[in-house]
């Protein structure tokens, strides 16, 4: 009896399969997996690698002792990293807006006059002004209304109120006149007094209108076009909100700007080179690497954030391979533009506005020096011999054709955290394979930056799990509009939350504002940006005529292919060229999972009887020969 | 500002023991701003979590508050789809902070918005 064990490295879990040689015959006995531990391509792997080999013999009924070979993939480590640059920023010299949206202001409409504080005396303020009350935390709701009123009949015309504590609609339902509230306002000592402002309560379900719209403020507070155009970003950051207060200061100064975030200069293979502005957005250097491909190299503006993270790559790929850093290439760039909420700089209540962003995947790729050390001395510590076979992408084709219904010409997707993988199997069983940067780390920080979580870790369970509003104690909605009702009521603390679905039907809240929507479609975006962007880029490059209505079948491998609505978008995507893709499932019973391990044993039995073809000579040559100089 | 004449439209029952209470205004307070329409009714029984869950069952909202005699007095948010002896929230003696809260909480859970922590 004869056994072979397959041992696929990924980025994140290290993948067995084991085959049987007996009465003439190869059968696969186990499949196995355990998380990959240290950098996928680094001597660190190994401890993963014995407990997914652990697993395997387990589930095979054997011993580790048992098993005659071992095949490990060719693994070339890929690192892929993520960085975001802000290029625009809101600026405002002086205090001139509350951007604020409080969950309860009171009354509605439009007011506008000189802030006075509510403590202040009658005296010093003529009839003829309208009044606008600054309201701190100090003073009762009951006493406000109170004094509102009196002002109110001794002929003052009160138009508004701005209140330190969450107390608009107790003051408005205790005011005699009807004037728009907002409350919530913590750092109110930062409203100016004296000054000229306007304040906005949209009706319930709606939004403001006049203070959200450039000509809305210009027109209450009469200012010349060139006024007006300053104001423009007051007015954008207002865009959306059940309330708003515009305040015009003396100098009040607004600017919009850009900030130089560095520029990327990519180089050719034929040693041509363009150098793109981040500012100019994502568009502009996705065309500069599409124009210089084959990518020698790209090199960042030193100094900037974007030179930093370019470096970064280097230095760490420089670590792990003994290399000089400055040797490492970068290979391919994804460029996405996003909108991140930024903090208005000079703003009084904590104000944000969505500020455009550049994100960006690197990807450094280096020699397979590494791997011989991790066989080298796997063999040594379990004493079995270990042969490093074929490249991963090509026995990743291997595993998938095993699944029902493919044949070759073949392609297959194997999008994973750090990098997009493909490779494509001709007529003539030849392959050819790429790694392009930009895979499932850089949708968890688009995630991230979007929702303004600050927080990887959510962000990643975002990407990976649907949502559902907890609608009652007793029921929950989910992303398709159904409703789920519960046996028990839901935690109070779940009550009116978005929550995450997880695999044991456990609810995890996310604690964000954003809706259930705005939370599905800043996922779904955020993952057609880069999974089906790249998969367009990575089957048009690998495609002999580079048109993929050419590829008959594409089969998604790998982790995002387990993805709950990955497989589904790319499928709808590649639809539109009439392409059958789906998700792989290895051996009739993998699933999308053990591809490259299922490849890797399959390469080496010499088309086995798994495959209905011969396997051309380039496949298994190295692996033949070692074999031959063993027995 | 309290509605005190009942009537079948849809609001929050708050019925009290005895006595109105500081407690009782707070938690007004707290459902006043949140907008949502309410009743207060004396009721007198022993059982605090009895008349919570009948207050429950009485609103057309499905939300009934129950506040307890004394000073401090022990307040009961309850919903008529709870157990009786498992309410929403029941906090002994609540703070009038907290009892703003607890009001608070009952016209979110009628407007199916986050419910607000209420701080120990």
């Amino acid at each position: 009896m004869k056994y072979i064990a397959g041992i696929d490295i990924g980025n994140s879990s290290t993948e067995v399969g084991i085959i049987r040689h007996d009465q003439e015959s190869w059968r696969f006995v186990a499949s196995s997996l355990f998380q990959t531990t240290g950098l996928k391509g680094t001597t660190e792997n190994i401890p993963g690698i014995k407990r997914a080999l652990e697993r395997g013999v387990e589930n095979a009924g054997i011993e580790v002792k048992d098993l005659d070979l071992l095949l490990l993939n060719e693994a070339a480590p890929v690192i892929g990293d993520v960085a975001m640059e802000t290029i625009t920023e809101t600026i405002i010299t002086e205090s001139t807006m509350i951007g604020h949206d409080p969950s309860t202001p009171g009354g509605v409409g439009i007011g506008t006059g000189t802030i006075v504080d509510i403590s202040g005396s009658q005296q010093t303020h003529s009839k003829d002004d309208d009044i606008i009350f600054r309201v701190p935390s100090a003073v009762d709701f009951a006493d406000v209304a109170a004094i509102i009123n009196e002002w109110a009949e001794q002929g003052y015309d009160i138009q508004g109120a701005i209140l330190q504590k969450d107390d608009a609609v107790l003051v408005s339902n205790r005011c005699e006149i009807d004037i728009p509230i907002v409350d919530e306002v913590t750092e109110i000592d930062e409203v100016p007094l004296g000054q000229p402002a306007a304040i906005e309560v949209a009706s319930s379900g709606q939004t403001i209108d006049t203070l959200s719209n450039p000509y809305g403020i210009a027109t209450l507070f009469e200012l010349t076009a060139e006024e007006t155009q300053k104001i423009i970003p007051v007015a954008r950051a207002l865009v959306g909100n059940k309330s708003g207060v515009v305040i015009k200061t003396p100098e009040g100064d607004v600017e919009e700007r850009s900030i130089p975030a560095g520029s990327l200069t990519v180089t050719g293979e034929d040693g041509s080179k363009s150098t793109v502005d981040t500012e100019d957005g994502a568009q502009a250097i996705r065309e500069a690497i599409r124009n210089r491909r084959p990518l020698k190299d790209v090199t960042g503006e030193s100094g900037t954030n974007i030179g930093g993270m370019l470096n970064r790559a280097r230095t760490e790929m420089g670590e792990i391979t003994n290399q000089n850093p400055n040797s490492i290439q970068i290979r391919d760039i994804l460029a996405v533009d996003t909108v991140v909420p930024q903090a208005v700089k000079g703003a009084v209540a904590g104000e944000y506005r969505m500020e455009n962003a550049v994100a960006l995947a690197s990807m450094v790729k280096t020699n397979r020096l590494p791997m011989e050390q991790i066989a080298e001395e796997l063999e040594q510590e379990i004493a079995i011999d270990v042969h490093i076979q074929g490249i991963e992408a090509s026995m990743a084709v291997l595993g998938s054709l095993t699944t029902p219904g493919t044949d070759f010409p073949i392609a297959i997707l194997d999008i994973g955290g750090g990098s997009t993988d493909a490779a494509y199997m001709n007529e003539h069983k030849e392959i050819e394979s790429i790694h392009l940067a930009g895979a499932g780390d850089l949708v968890t920080m688009l995630i991230d930056s979007e929702l303004g979580l600050e927080d990887r870790k959510t962000a990643e369970e975002i990407k990976k799990h649907p949502a559902a509003k907890v609608e009652t104690l007793f029921s929950i909605r989910h992303e398709d509009g159904t409703v789920d009702f519960l046996e028990t009521a839901v935690d109070p603390e779940l009550f009116g939350k978005v929550v995450l679905l997880k695999n044991d039907d456990k609810m995890e809240p996310i604690n964000t504002d954003h809706s259930l929507e705005e939370i599905r479609s800043t996922r779904r975006e955020a993952k057609e940006k880069v999974f089906v962007t790249n998969s367009e880029r990575a089957l048009r490059q690998i495609t002999p005529s580079l048109n993929i209505r050419h590829l008959p079948f594409v089969v998604m491998v790998g982790r995002s292919a387990l993805d709950f609505e990955i497989p589904e978008m790319i499928s709808n995507t590649l639809a539109e060229y009439g392409i059958v893709c789906g998700s792989g499932n290895i051996r009739e019973e993998q699933g999308p999972r053990n591809a490259v391990a299922t490849g890797l044993v399959l390469s080496h039995i010499d088309g086995g009887s798994f495959l209905d073809f011969e396997l051309p000579d380039g496949l298994s040559t190295s692996i033949t020969e070692k074999v031959a100089t063993d027995e | 500002m309290s509605n005190t004449t009942s009537s079948p439209r849809p609001q929050i029952e708050v019925y009290y023991q005895s006595e109105r209470s500081d407690v009782l205004d707070f938690v007004e307070y707290g459902i006043e701003e949140e907008g949502v329409p309410w009743h207060v009714e004396s009721m007198q029984r022993d059982d605090l979590l009895m008349v919570a869950h009948e207050a429950a069952d009485d609103s057309r909202l499905g939300i009934g508050i129950a506040i307890g005699d004394g000073n401090p007095s022990r307040t009961i948010l309850q919903h008529e789809r709870m157990p009786e002896d498992q309410p929403v929230f029941d906090v002994s003696s609540p703070t009038l902070v907290q009892a703003r809260l607890l009001g608070a909480n009952s016209a979110r859970l009628a407007k199916r918005t986050p419910l607000k922590r209420i701080p120990e």
